[in-house]
């Protein structure tokens, strides 16, 4: 390479379409395209292959001298190379034409409507032309129109032609149901659907730029026409379809949508076939006028005895009058002898796809001549590939004017210019001829590595100077201290790359330098041998080592390699066994993901994605954590396996620069130790099945212990503590505990937590499901204990200390380790089961830690409240309690007893003096409270106690023996008794008036006798006394 | 509650009302008979009744004017107060016959002593009968011809065999004397020289006889 010519015309040689450049440039870069075919039919077939004619050979078939008219459709991939050939045609054309020979060449660049028609109207031969400044008028109009507005008429267009499709649907040409048919008009008429399709890019968009002048230097290869995706339909636009109200029929159409292939493609075959006739109502073009155009054209040429070839690199470049282009060009003037029309020879190029889905059958069914330029040129032309890399090389390298001089000289190929080289001797050179060009910067291995790492889909021209030569010769330009940049993920044998990984002596960037360029550039060994006193490493000598500043890793010395065999004109390059394919497949695909994320400091690895290479590398991330977890002996490092289990679904180790958020200990740095780490794991899964069987395994194992050691300490720290704080979720647990077990009434026989022992959390401690007579708020307080996290933190109190035998992360045989468990509740014990929120570890990072917190704090929030709730009904039924009967301290089983003897007396009366509360009566609920008079008595004591109580906990100690239970129906009772004493005395007054004798005097004085009697026998008792 | 029975009863059954009423007056007048009973018996000879009948008594009086608290009789609380009154007066039948006999005992021996030794024979015999006809209870308020009750006469008598001792002059060897022989337990050497004067002095020789015990 000529590093200060390359420098200078870099711009002018890789520009993004080989039509745009200059013609020196075009044919120095020109490689004879060997592998042509030419066929009557539009797909290749089998037998097709074997008779394929190169470049010249094309030429020869395609212009004998003829008076017929011709029409040739240069089909083949996009990028195959369909507009190079037809630009070599031109260029050729243009040197052997005579005089009678018109051509009109149109350009890719040119690729619009208006830019075609332009071209067509303006060759110097129609100057003539009788209609000539109508026509200019014509194209000039639509350029009037502003954009959005232009978009617009394109837009409802559609709509418009799509409605009023009454075409019947048994139509064979009738794509989709009336109903599709109606829905997709409603879909289309939605604003949300409309900005979709009117987005930039979008096929509105597309259209409009096929449409309108093309300023942009880009190339506009993409079809205007509506594509898969654009009526793909998500779930964002279906439920913003949903939530903005759209017309239902809208909605329908869109649901069906979803994940609806055929139906989606049958859509967009449908609207495609509107464009035509859409375009051309907005242009204001008719079907006709082209073919009028080309007519008036031929007319004249005719008149002047000249005749036509058009050269039409991209026939998609016509969207909207392509059927109309076509058909002028197809137009035979054998059929229209009165018309005068000249000869026509078109050579039209068309992409693939755009043939299959936009010629008309009967467009199709008229073309009988095909040149098919096949997308995989270079497969079995190696020496083809070879030197069109060189040629683009040498083509950097060379000055215009000795260019221009070949050209001028009729660009003979003895007389092919080389450059001189000032960088590069030693890389190689590609012969053409007697002439050698230097391959700088690259190497034949590296051509052809990098181009078998390419796609298949990007192994033509344009792919290989877009991706492969540009990005290199850039670097080798701008950067060549850090060539060669990493673009590639090397596959196969890595002991070269191991061993050069494994060195300690350089940096990371050299690493991948080196090991990229021995694998890419040289023979992927470190095998050394002489030649002719240099010496050669991987097959490139020591020098191209130090012109890059790379480090020389010597391995075994070797005989020098015999030269290369010719070439075979067909060689394969050997695929790998299918074996080896499978077995290195993800390791690849995720050792390419991983030295993408290193290289790029802008990538993030997303583990969302379900590709395969991330697949990979997050069942990595997982074996990582899982081999963390299982290879530490936590007992032995003082951590229970509880604090283990609450870890395990949180991710130990995460990668630096992934989408997803972590709380990980640890994060992977985008470094090469990191990528030996994943390869180890990857290999540990993919190749050994997940074990260490795999080759070198013992060395990534040895890699990963040390590593492993190296974190250990991070990791256990980690795991007992964060934020500087230790963790402390199984005091919380045992409080919980504790309140369940208040709550649950086991804690009756205590007064204060202070009380409590560790021997209590060991009992059954079943959950209380029986009736109480507690308030809503205690019951649902016992509820949250009793909930699912209540569980899973008395899971959590018995487990902390569990001694479990084996391998089980559990069990419910219990054997606790008591020192220990003793004294972490006895902490908990002395507390008085009493924590401010600031106590709790709220903002605990790992959530199975953090929920027990947060159980904890849900029930201390709540004991107040539970406890105020509980007072407030105790005291209001102590206070009617009194309002029955006296309530003291010292009141007693024999108390309770005489009041109930009191109501049994009451109704007893009532049923013999037939007072109608009588029916009242429930002896078994007296009987009862009789029977349980000691209790009732005790609960009223405890009642009060719990009035008198400041503490809550205390209280809700207290509490706990539910004094309320045994209190309410004997208080039920006497409320009872009370209520009908009131309507006894009611019936009884009215009974009375209704009853009573009139009163007289004599009345008053009935008894007197006695009386006094009576009172002479008290006096007379009394003296006895 | 009761009053409404009561009065409702009543309104039913104005004959079983007179009964009522009847009934009660008979209770009054029989707890009243007790009460005087008991009033006399300790005015006269300091009968005192338990306190456990004294309290039964005491609330049956009570009871008496509840029965009529609503004006009219209430006639469960009636017989139920009569029941009362008859397990007093049993009771006191009981307490009486106790008293009685205690009471009595001394007298009566005393009455042996000096019946032989006494000439008014006449009141040695009114003494008796008095003793004797106060011994039942239920006719201690009983009057005599004179007016006076039994227990009056009772404690009469009680008074009268101490005035006729008194008037015997006897020294305490001489009364116990007198008593073994009345009991038949006499001795010859029981006589002394006190006794001997005594009986010469009275004139009594002939009283006295001395026998073999078999």
């Amino acid at each position: 390479m000529n590093l200060e010519v390359a420098k200078r015309r870099y711009k002018d040689v890789f520009l993004p379409d080989v039509i745009d450049n200059t013609d020196e440039d075009f044919l120095a870069k020109h490689v004879p395209m060997k592998r042509l075919y030419l066929t009557d039919h539009a797909e290749l077939l089998p037998k097709d292959r074997k008779n394929y004619l190169n470049e010249e050979e094309i030429f020869d078939h395609l212009f004998i001298e003829s008076d017929d008219d011709q029409f040739v459709l240069v089909k083949g991939a996009s990028g195959a190379g369909k507009s190079h050939l037809i630009r070599w045609i031109n260029t050729l054309l243009e040197i052997k034409k005579d005089d009678s020979e018109v051509i009109l060449y149109v350009k890719r660049a040119d690729n619009t409507l208006k830019g075609t028609i332009k071209q067509l109207i303006e060759l110097p031969e129609i100057r003539n032309m009788p209609n000539k400044e109508l026509y200019k008028k014509l194209v000039s109009a639509s350029t009037k129109i502003p954009e959005i507005e232009f978009k617009n008429s394109l837009y409802y267009g559609f709509v418009n032609l799509i409605d009023s499709d009454d075409r019947s649907s048994d139509d064979e040409d009738y794509l989709i149901s009336h109903v599709d048919r109606k829905h997709l008009v409603a879909l289309m008429q939605n604003s949300l659907f409309k900005d979709k399709l009117m987005e930039l890019g979008g096929p509105i968009d597309r259209i409009y730029t096929k449409i309108a002048e093309n300023n942009t230097d880009s190339v506009n290869d993409q079809a205007a026409q509506f594509v898969f995706s654009d009526f793909e339909i998500d779930s964002d636009i279906q439920s913003g379809l949903l939530s903005s109200g759209a017309d239902k029929k809208a909605q329908k159409l869109a649901s069906k949508l979803i994940d609806n292939q055929e139906l989606t493609n049958k859509i967009v075959l449908y609207v495609n076939r509107f464009i035509e006739k859409v375009v051309q109502r907005c242009t204001g073009l008719e079907a006709g006028d082209l073919r009028e155009v080309i007519e008036d054209i031929r007319q004249e040429l005719y008149k002047q005895g000249k005749k036509l070839t058009i050269l039409i690199e991209d026939i998609s470049a016509a969207s909207g009058v392509d059927d109309s282009l076509l058909d002028a060009l197809l137009t035979n003037k054998s059929g229209y002898p009165d018309k005068n029309l000249c000869r026509i020879n078109s050579i039209v190029g068309v992409a693939d796809g755009y043939y299959r889905d936009n010629f008309r059958t009967n467009t199709k069914g008229r073309i009988k001549k095909f040149v098919i330029v096949p997308d995989d040129m270079f497969d079995n032309d190696q020496n083809g590939l070879v030197e069109f890399v060189a040629r683009y090389l040498n083509t950097v390298s060379l000055e215009e004017k000795q260019i221009t001089e070949w050209i001028n000289n009729k660009a003979p190929a003895n007389l092919y210019p080389i450059h001189t080289v000032t960088i590069g001797n030693g890389w190689g050179e590609c012969k053409i001829g007697s002439k050698s060009i230097n391959l700088f910067p690259f190497t034949k291995n590296a051509i052809q590595y990098l181009y078998r790492n390419l796609d298949v889909a990007q192994r033509n021209p344009r792919s290989l100077m877009r991706l492969l030569i540009e990005p290199y010769v850039n670097d080798a330009l701008n950067n060549l201290s850090e060539f060669p940049t990493s673009r590639f993920h090397l596959d196969g044998d890595t002991r070269l790359q191991n061993a050069i990984f494994n060195r300690t002596d350089i940096d990371d960037n050299t690493k991948y330098r080196l090991s990229q360029f021995m694998y890419i550039w040289g023979d992927g060994t470190s095998n050394v041998y002489i030649d002719k006193g240099v010496k050669y490493i991987a097959g490139l000598p020591e020098s191209v080592y130090a012109e890059l500043k790379l480090p020389v890793i010597e391995g075994e010395v070797v005989d020098k390699p015999v030269a290369d065999a010719p070439e075979t004109p067909h060689e394969e390059v050997k695929p790998a066994t299918n074996d080896q394919i499978t077995e290195n497949k993800q390791v690849s695909l995720a050792l390419k993901e991983v030295d993408t994320w290193i290289h790029n400091k802008d990538y993030k690895i997303n583990f969302g994605a379900t590709t395969a290479s991330v697949r990979a590398l997050n069942n990595a991330r997982n074996d990582i954590n899982n081999y963390l977890f299982a290879v530490i002996d936590w007992i032995s490092e003082g951590v229970s396996i509880d604090t283990v289990t609450r870890i395990e679904d949180r991710k130990l180790v995460s990668f630096e620069r992934q989408t997803q958020k972590s709380n990980s200990i640890i994060v992977l740095p985008a470094t090469l130790e990191s990528r030996r780490i994943i390869e180890a794991f990857v290999k540990w899964r993919e190749v050994g099945n997940q074990s260490w069987q795999f080759p070198n395994a013992s060395d990534y194992l040895y890699l990963v212990q040390k590593w492993t050691d190296s974190i250990k300490g991070l990791i256990i720290s980690e795991v007992v503590n964060y934020s500087g704080k230790k963790v402390d979720y199984y005091s919380y647990a045992v409080a919980a505990e504790y309140y369940r077990l208040i709550l649950n009434g086991h804690c009756k026989n205590y007064q204060k937590a202070n009380n409590f022992t560790p021997e209590m959390l060991l009992q059954a401690n079943e959950v209380d499901s029986s009736d109480n007579g507690h308030t809503r708020l205690w019951n649902d307080l016992k509820n949250i204990t009793n909930s699912l996290d209540g569980q899973q933190v008395t899971k959590c109190v018995l487990q902390y200390y569990n001694l479990v035998q084996g391998t089980a992360k559990e069990s419910t045989n219990y054997e606790i380790d008591f020192v220990p468990y003793s004294k972490a509740v006895r902490k908990v014990i002395n507390t008085g089961l009493k924590y401010e929120e600031a106590d709790l570890q709220l903002d605990d990072p790992v959530k199975k830690r953090k929920i027990i917190s947060e159980h904890l704090k849900k029930i201390l929030d709540r004991v107040d409240k539970v406890v105020e709730a509980e007072k407030d009904a105790i005291g209001l039924r102590l206070d009617t309690l009194k309002t029955l009967m006296d309530v003291n301290d010292e009141i007693d089983e024999t108390s309770i007893k005489d009041v109930l003897d009191s109501v049994k007396k009451f109704y007893d009366q009532a049923q013999i003096a037939h007072v109608s509360v009588a029916v009242h009566v429930d002896s078994q609920k007296i009987s009862n409270c009789k029977k349980n008079a000691s209790n009732i008595a005790s609960s009223i004591k405890t009642a009060m106690q719990i009035l008198s109580i400041e503490d809550s906990v205390e209280s809700l100690i207290r509490i706990s023996k539910d004094p309320l239970f045994s209190l309410e129906p004997f208080i039920n009772l006497l409320e009872k008794t009370q209520a009908d004493v009131i309507k006894a005395d009611i019936e009884i007054k009215n009974r009375i008036q209704g009853t009573s004798p009139a009163s007289d005097d004599s009345d008053n004085n009935k008894y007197q006798k006695e009386k006094k009697i009576v009172a002479d026998c008290k006096a007379k008792l009394e003296a006895l006394k | 509650m009761k009053q409404m029975e009561s009065l409702e009863s009543a309104a039913i059954d104005a004959e079983k009302k007179q009964k009522n009423d009847s009934d009660y007056s008979v209770l009054v007048d029989e707890l009243a008979l007790t009460v005087e009973r008991v009033h006399s018996a300790h005015a006269d000879v300091g009968f005192q009744p338990s306190e456990e009948t004294l309290e039964i008594l005491s609330s049956s009086i009570e009871k008496l004017e509840e029965i009529v608290s609503f004006g009219v009789v209430d006639e469960q609380e009636c017989q139920t107060t009569k029941q009362q009154s008859r397990k007093v007066n049993q009771a006191l039948v009981k307490e009486w016959k106790d008293f009685y006999q205690k009471k009595t005992q001394g007298v009566g021996t005393k009455l042996s002593t000096i019946s032989n030794l006494v000439h008014d024979k006449d009141k040695i015999s009114d003494i008796r009968d008095a003793i004797e006809e106060s011994s039942d209870w239920l006719t201690i308020t009983d009057r005599d011809s004179d007016n006076h009750t039994m227990s009056q006469k009772l404690s009469q008598a009680i008074y009268d065999v101490d005035h006729l001792e008194d008037e015997l002059k006897l020294n305490e060897d001489i009364k116990d004397f007198i008593s073994k022989v009345l009991n038949g337990t006499a001795r010859i050497s029981d006589i002394n020289e006190g006794i001997v004067d005594w009986i010469n002095k009275e004139n009594l020789q002939d009283m006295f006889v001395i026998c073999f015990d078999e």
